[in-house]
């Protein structure tokens, strides 16, 4: 059936960010930046005063500088320089956005890394019985960290959290539950 | 999801910044009065230069085909979207199933599941085949395997419903909505 390879496409383009908008946004200024510079030129051909400057003006200026062209001809390399180096990086990195893909028998399941981390904080509040703000968690690629703060009287063992934790996240897929790591705070709070 | 070529989003982007990089690069360099002296042995600046009048108008042409190439391409963007689920052809007839109707069986199997806050659906057309996207709000807090299983069961009715398995993407996502949510206090 055909639809695996829609699904991995659909799959990949939703993990990885679309550089779209930096495209548009960066079009649109090449745009304006080429209708300001078309405009001098009509304005220069049919003899009319320059919005800024002739390019005649700005040939003299360039052969030869004086110091106020300087500086604005180095501020505007500086901007230059720091856009043409964003656009590089954004166009090299690989853009991934916080998600991590899910093996599905049925369909393409992508979730998001903040609810991965609710998930194992909410099996570790479970396991630990503890209220649901006392239990947290981060994610990270694969390994997730399980912060838990016990309720003071009531000790919490963690190595029945660590597999509480495992157990909820294999059942997403087996690969989120090889790596957890579990601390439990020293100092309790009231129930 | 939408049809936008990604590979060449990415190579615009890369030699725009390259172009910006070596043009500042120019600039920055060309103005300074050391860089100016060191290479005056080797390339020789007139030092006068006068701008003719159809290179004014060269300068204008291609001006106009950079706008309208960079617009056409900011306009053109995204697309790919459709309202249509599914639709079968046999002869002269034709069956068109809309994406409300995938909206409203997904609606109706998520409603009253612990931990979902809302559901959204849209079709896509990605290569020639329609497509489901299915994003899941999660309530922060809340457990993905039940919310998961849940989304199983929908895709499994509207399997059914449709008659065929159509490709779909399950996003299971928090979104602002589940941040304003309140967590449940009662186990």
């Amino acid at each position: 059936m055909s639809n695996g390879s829609v699904e991995r496409r659909i799959r990949r383009r939703s993990v990885h960010r679309s550089r779209s908008t930096a495209v548009a946004v960066s079009l649109v200024v090449l745009a304006l930046v080429a209708a300001w510079i078309g405009t001098e030129a009509v304005l220069a051909a049919i003899g009319r005063p320059p919005l800024l400057a002739d390019p005649q003006t700005v040939v003299d200026a360039a052969l030869r500088p004086d110091a106020a062209f300087v500086t604005i001809a180095e501020v505007i390399a500086v901007v230059l320089l720091v856009l043409g180096v964003v656009l590089i990086v954004l166009a090299l990195k690989p853009g991934r956005q916080h998600r991590s893909v899910i093996d599905h028998d049925r369909g393409a399941v992508v979730i998001d890394t903040r609810i991965l981390a609710s998930t194992a904080a909410n099996a570790a509040g479970m396991a630990a019985g503890v209220p649901e703000g006392n239990a947290s968690a981060t994610a990270r690629g694969r390994s997730t960290k399980v912060r838990v703060v016990p309720v003071s009287g009531i000790p919490v063992d963690d190595t029945v959290i660590r597999d509480a934790v495992r157990d909820r996240l294999s059942g997403l897929d087996e690969r989120f539950g090889r790596r957890v790591s579990v601390t439990v705070e020293e100092k309790g709070t009231l129930a | 999801m939408t049809k936008s070529n990604r590979t060449l989003n990415r190579i615009i982007l890369f030699v725009l910044g390259l172009v910006a990089v070596i043009v500042g690069i120019t600039i920055g360099a060309g103005v300074l009065p050391a860089v100016r002296d060191a290479i005056s042995g080797t390339i020789q600046l007139p030092r006068n230069l006068t701008v003719p009048a159809s290179s004014l108008w060269i300068i204008v042409a291609v001006c106009a085909v950079v706008i309208v190439l960079a617009l056409m391409w900011v306009f053109t963007r995204g697309g790919g979207g459709t309202s249509v689920a599914v639709r079968e052809r046999s002869g002269d007839d034709q069956v068109t199933v809309n994406v409300a109707l995938v909206r409203d069986v997904v609606d109706h199997e998520l409603d009253g599941v612990r931990d979902v806050i809302s559901a959204r659906v849209d079709t896509y057309l990605v290569r020639r085949q329609r497509a489901a996207r299915i994003r899941v709000a999660v309530r922060r807090g809340g457990d993905a395997v039940t919310v998961l299983t849940a989304v199983d069961q929908a895709i499994t009715v509207l399997d059914r419903t449709l008659g065929r398995q159509i490709p779909v993407l399950v996003h299971l996502t928090g979104g602002t909505r589940s941040t304003l949510a309140k967590p449940t206090r009662v186990h």
